[in-house]
């Protein structure tokens, strides 16, 4: 909570004090591995551009896998299995702030800044799950993760330097373009480069008996207990997912 | 301008607040006090010191009359001295307490103490009989009748896992568990709970869809409830004597812990409660 206030601070003095110093600007939407998205940018000066916008890729791009069964009752592994395909879809629901540094007079540059928000980048929905996974399930903090009319989702999440409930992704990479041009009503830009997100983790959806919900993060003591060896799988596969690699393309359209 | 990228700035920080945890609410509800307040008490039949001493089968030995106006008449069922209650709702005129599905019942209900108590059942003959009335003294939100909205059973072993039940019915409960691997009785009866009714005289009892009602005295220090009931051997035991009261979202919390017999296995049943009137 103190990160997401002193960010909000900062972004609020920003909005403040930056348009001032903007010269032109432009409005653009992109698209890339961190979702849909849409910017507005304003040129600082002849080398230093701000991109400040809003990302999101739920239930984007997504994949079913239809091998998968549970057993029909959780407390009977050895009993019948029901089939309950599992999709993944990106998760991320994002806001960002970029600065875009331009070393020479070419379209090259240099971007660094963060992304922020939810720190959900996948997610991972279970459907036509047996009665008992409505009924059970597994408690963290009081709170009772289960599945609702037959459908579970847990999310991968990355905090970066942010908090179980709010991630700060920084991020650093290289692009082509500029989103504000002088000459140019339309400007277009490529962007690569990686945002850090830390150790993924799990989150669900859990709820009080009285029925208040709230998004609880799943330890991995708690998967390992529930997996035997998921820390040995965590280690091997999520540690990839450490740095997100983002490509993404915007169009831009010239305000003023 | 300068608004328009004020507002983008600002738009970047939505999913901030979207962000922001919902403040939890535990306190206490506002609850009004019962409608039956007044009229509440314990009577108990017979001569002060021998309540249920010696009492004929069928007789009735004591009628506990709750804050929410629900009455559990309790009768001598068996030759073993064994008490069965009965329950249903209570309306009063003057010193005359009807008791629905069983008839009525006159005493000066003015003071607590030595009582004439006449109990006129709807089938059989009137009885003038000596009674001992209980008033309660000290009043507190939770002495009244409430709703079982809803039961979660905790189990903690290796992890933690829990089931939600609508209500509480226990013949649902019983075969949940068997399916996944828990032992459970199959001899289980097909019960609800209807009401739970905490009462001033230090009353605890659990009221049964079939009429029939199971009570239990305790005593209420702070949020903890230390109750007297007897011990069945249903594969597990109750870590002691207490039930932990917590108000969360308007809704009153019941929680009784429990452990495997011969495990590390522990457990905890917790009753979501609404008031019931």
């Amino acid at each position: 909570m103190k990160n997401k206030r002193l960010v909000l601070l900062l972004l609020l003095a920003l909005a403040c004090v930056l348009p001032a110093r903007a010269q032109k600007m432009s409005l653009g939407a992109g698209v890339g591995t961190d979702g849909v998205s849409i910017e507005l940018t304003a040129a600082l000066g002849g080398h230093v551009q701000l991109r400040a916008g809003y990302g999101i890729a739920t239930g984007l791009v997504g994949a079913t896998i239809n091998k998968i069964s549970v057993p029909e009752h959780p407390g009977d592994p050895s009993g019948t299995s029901v089939a309950t395909p599992l999709t993944v879809k990106l998760g991320m629901n994002e806001g960002r702030l970029l600065f875009d540094f331009f070393p020479g007079s070419s379209d090259f540059h240099i971007s660094v800044g963060a992304h922020m928000g939810s720190p959900r980048f996948a997610r991972g929905i279970l459907r036509n799950l047996p009665s008992d996974y409505n009924t059970a399930g597994l408690v963290v903090d009081n709170y009772l993760v289960k599945a609702t009319g037959g459908v579970l989702e847990a999310a991968l999440c990355g905090k970066g330097f942010g908090s179980d409930h709010f991630a700060i992704k920084p991020y650093l990479g290289v692009g082509y373009g500029r989103a504000v041009k002088k000459k140019s009503r339309v400007s277009f830009s490529v962007d690569l480069g990686a945002q850090y997100q830390g150790k993924p983790f799990f989150q669900a959806q859990g709820e009080t008996p009285t029925g208040r919900k709230k998004t609880v993060t799943l330890s991995n003591e708690v998967l390992e207990n529930l997996v035997p060896g998921f820390e040995g799988y965590a280690d091997k596969y999520l540690g990839w997912l450490v740095v997100w690699p983002t490509l993404s393309a915007h169009l831009y359209v010239k305000l003023f | 301008m300068k608004t328009i990228l004020k507002f983008s700035v600002l738009a970047a920080l939505l999913p901030l607040l979207f962000a922001c945890d919902i403040i939890p609410n535990n306190d206490e509800p506002d609850l009004p006090e019962p409608a039956y307040t007044s009229f509440a008490g314990n009577l108990s039949i017979g001569p002060a010191t021998k309540a249920t001493t010696n009492a004929p089968v069928g007789s009735v030995v004591s009628i506990e009359l709750t804050e929410s106006g629900l009455y559990f008449l309790g009768r001598i069922a068996d030759e073993k001295g064994t008490v069965s209650y009965k329950t249903g709702q209570y309306t009063v005129s003057g010193n005359e307490y009807r008791l629905d599905g069983y008839g009525s019942v006159v005493f000066d209900n003015s003071r607590g103490g030595q009582v004439e108590l006449t109990l006129k059942p709807d089938y059989g003959a009137a009885q003038q009989v000596q009674a001992t009335f209980l008033k309660p003294t000290a009043s507190n939100k939770v002495y009244r009748a409430w709703n079982i909205d809803k039961t979660r059973l905790t189990v903690k072993g290796w992890t933690t896992v829990g089931a939600d039940f609508n209500g509480c019915n226990f013949k649902e409960i019983a075969a949940f568990l068997r399916a996944n691997h828990h032992k459970a009785p199959y001899d289980v009866p097909d019960r609800s709970i209807t009401s739970l009714s905490l009462t001033g005289t230090e009353k605890m009892i659990f009221a049964y869809n079939d009429g029939y009602a199971d009570m239990s005295e305790f005593s209420l220090s702070g949020n903890v409830i230390h109750y007297a009931w007897e011990q069945r051997p249903q594969g597990f035991t109750f870590e002691s004597d207490e039930a932990l009261i917590e108000y969360m979202d308007g809704k009153c919390l019941l929680t009784i812990s429990g452990r495997i017999q011969n495990s590390t296995t522990s457990g905890s049943v917790t009753f979501v409660l609404s008031p019931l009137e």
